[in-house]
């Protein structure tokens, strides 16, 4: 072997997705080893159902933290918010016009964020204030009662398993798939990325940054409402104070998953592998009878693992 | 002749208007102290704490914190420090234990405070009047019951199973837990007691998902501490081939949450745990103070009466006990079941 060969091979990078396979199946083989029933296929299929909801609102996540606008914390509360107009909509109109008027409304939220952002230029404080606004409606809205619903086919989206999987996970599935596709092979996914590797350039260069945060926040909030409808389908009811505290999971998911916390590198399908990491490691940790102030410590140090190995790899790739 | 007709219409008016000031003249200002309305079960409590007041004749002051300790410690020293002279207080705190300081706080100010829904921690004795409200002990014991009475008429098996439990360090997690466990000693085998991370359908399903397949074969009951988690618990169990009421019994033991699941059968029954009348006994305990102006020691268990409520006449005891009464699972006997003149359908579908 030559001191080329040795040079050439230690060039090979991984795609970034690979690392969150990895880790994945990493921990598939020391939880297999540790924890009886846990390799089974209906194990497996649980795991994937639990990371489906989480990972549909990552998925969007991802599109804000690519762009360069970090992550908006208002996701659980417009979930809330949106849950609230499902559950009213579909009572007075039925279902599908509920369906297609919350996916509306969803869009108008982010839309009316992204404007704000543009505008304040933070999106952290703006998305909080937002997050506020959205609770407090929902709270309005909902009149602080559970609202339900009486409709087969909500109950159906929310409860079905086509080819024994459930709906929520074929969701998922798909969500991951046309957000890759979009990011990777679409003219906007790719202004995404290139208005997070450099704002300043990409404005220079004449990128519709404006248009791009738009899209953003469009993206993360059609992957709330599906999270709310699919919830509000599954329980045949909604109240304002659904989804609280979730929106750290999201979060973590999109930084396990290792897209660049300042935005420019990664892919949505990374947020998705970062969904099921926490997921696979939620259940293991669930089989094992942990406290969930336990689980909650563990994932925050993974994310917190997670961000410093992103950092020194970056730092080696320079 | 005309003038003296409209002078003595005028002064009837006056009068009248003077007395029924007097009448509606307020005993004074309660503040209530409570986590936020957007919990549905909260909203009942301050409904009930309202309706109560304005029967008694007090201004009602709720003062909401958005689920945290610090929030709701830094409302109690900015209530302090405005001077406002108050009939009492109403503590229901976010962290029983962390909020501790601002309960003895309350207590300095010289104003009667009742502490209400979180069972009060041994050793504060002295820094409340009286406690009105649920007894988490009470609602652990009355599920166990429930699950027991199911299992004896079963023709099934019924011995090993699990309990899905509020948030760890949630006090009345704890007490339902406990009173359960006493419960069901001897008599069934806890094999697993696993936390949720919230109290709604959502939290529960995904706990419930994971520990159903872990367990397969063995499970024969789930105790999940109120049906909103019950009937989250009971859809798992279907997509896992598990017929609730049938191969596996879930008791919940409060009925919080959608009632169809007891109504079909799924659940082995519920109890009225009612928030309309907890806010309301928490606020009837306050106005029996101001007037007999006496604490008897010792409990009071509330009598579960279907028609009408407690007389205010009663006296007021240090721990007041809200009643916890148990609803078979049919549509029949839900539709049948009141407390204090009101039906489970209006306390628990809210």
């Amino acid at each position: 072997m030559t001191s080329q060969d040795v040079s050439h091979r230690a060039k090979v990078t991984l795609p970034k997705t690979a690392y969150g396979l990895i880790a994945i199946l990493v921990l598939l083989v020391v939880a297999s080893v540790t924890t009886p029933g846990f390799a089974r296929v209906d194990n497996i299929f649980v795991v994937i159902r639990a990371a489906s909801l989480t990972g549909i609102v990552a998925i969007g996540m991802s599109y804000i933290t690519i762009s360069g606008n970090l992550f908006a914390l208002s996701a659980s509360a417009l979930g809330a918010l949106l849950a609230v107009l499902f559950a009213l909509l579909t009572a007075a109109l039925g279902f599908a016009a509920g369906l297609f008027l919350t996916l509306g409304i969803a869009v108008l939220c982010g839309l009316a964020q992204s404007v704000a952002i543009s505008l304040i230029g933070n999106p952290i404080i703006t998305t909080l204030a937002f997050g506020t606004v959205f609770r407090g409606l929902a709270a309005l809205f909902s009149g602080n009662s559970i609202l339900r619903i009486e409709s087969e086919a909500a109950l159906w989206l929310g409860t079905a398993r086509p080819l024994g999987i459930p709906t929520q996970s074929w969701a998922f599935i798909i969500a991951a798939i046309l957000s890759w596709f979009i990011i990777r092979h679409f003219k906007i996914g790719r202004e995404i990325v290139l208005c997070g590797a450099n704002p300043k350039a990409a404005v220079a260069s004449g990128l519709r940054v404006g248009l791009v945060t738009a899209i953003a926040c469009a993206a993360l909030s059609i992957g709330v409402a599906v999270m709310a409808i699919m919830t509000v389908s599954q329980f045949s009811q909604a109240k304002a104070d659904l989804f609280m505290g979730y929106d750290f999971d999201y979060i973590a998911a999109v930084l396990v998953g290792g897209i660049a916390l300042r935005g420019g590198k990664g892919t949505p399908l990374q947020a998705a592998l970062g969904a099921v990491l926490i997921a696979l490691l939620q259940n293991f940790m669930l089989l094992h009878g942990l406290s969930a102030g336990v689980r909650m410590t563990i994932v925050g140090l993974l994310v917190i693992a997670s961000i410093s190995l992103f950092h020194i790899l970056q730092g080696r790739g320079r | 002749m005309k003038l003296r007709v409209s002078m003595t219409l005028a002064a009837s008016m006056l009068a009248g208007l003077m007395a029924t000031a007097a009448y509606a003249e307020s005993k004074g200002t309660v503040v209530v102290f409570v986590p936020s309305s957007t919990n549905p079960y909260i909203g009942q409590f301050q409904l009930g704490a309202k309706e109560k007041a304005a029967e008694l004749g007090y201004d009602i002051k709720v003062i909401e914190n958005n689920f945290n300790q610090s929030e709701q410690d830094s409302q109690v020293q900015q209530q302090l420090a405005s001077g406002e002279t108050v009939a009492g207080y109403i503590w229901w705190p976010f962290e029983n234990a962390a909020g501790v300081g601002s309960l003895r706080a309350l207590s300095q100010s010289g104003a009667p405070v009742i502490v209400s829904n979180q069972y009060p921690i041994k050793g504060t004795e002295a820094y409340w009047t009286a406690y009105a409200g649920a007894n988490d002990f009470l609602s652990g014991k009355t599920a166990a019951e429930i699950l027991l009475d199911a299992c004896a008429k079963a023709d099934a098996k019924c011995d090993k199973g699990a309990i899905i439990r509020f948030p760890a360090g949630v006090s009345a997690g704890d007490d339902r837990a406990t009173g359960f466990e006493d419960a069901v000693k001897g008599k069934l085998d806890v094999i697993d007691v696993v936390p949720t991370a919230g109290f709604l359908e959502d939290e529960g399903y995904k706990v419930a998902a994971q520990i159903i397949p872990a367990h397969k074969g063995e499970l024969t009951w789930l105790y999940t501490q109120n049906d909103s988690l019950a009937g989250a618990a009971a859809q798992a169990a279907r997509e896992n081939g598990l017929t609730p009421g049938k191969d596996i019994f879930i008791v919940g033991g409060t009925c919080h949450g959608d009632s169809k699941h007891v109504k079909s059968g799924e659940i082995a029954g519920t109890a009225i745990q009612s928030g309309y009348w907890e806010g309301w006994m928490a606020m009837q305990a306050l106005g029996k103070f101001v007037v007999q102006g006496k604490v008897v020691d010792g409990e009071s268990y509330l009598e579960g009466t279907p028609d009408a409520p407690p007389s205010d006449a009663d006296p007021l005891y240090k721990y007041n006990f809200l009643p916890n009464p148990a609803v078979a699972n049919s549509q029949a006997a839900y539709d049948a079941a009141k407390l204090w003149g009101k039906t489970a359908d209006q306390l628990c579908n809210f």
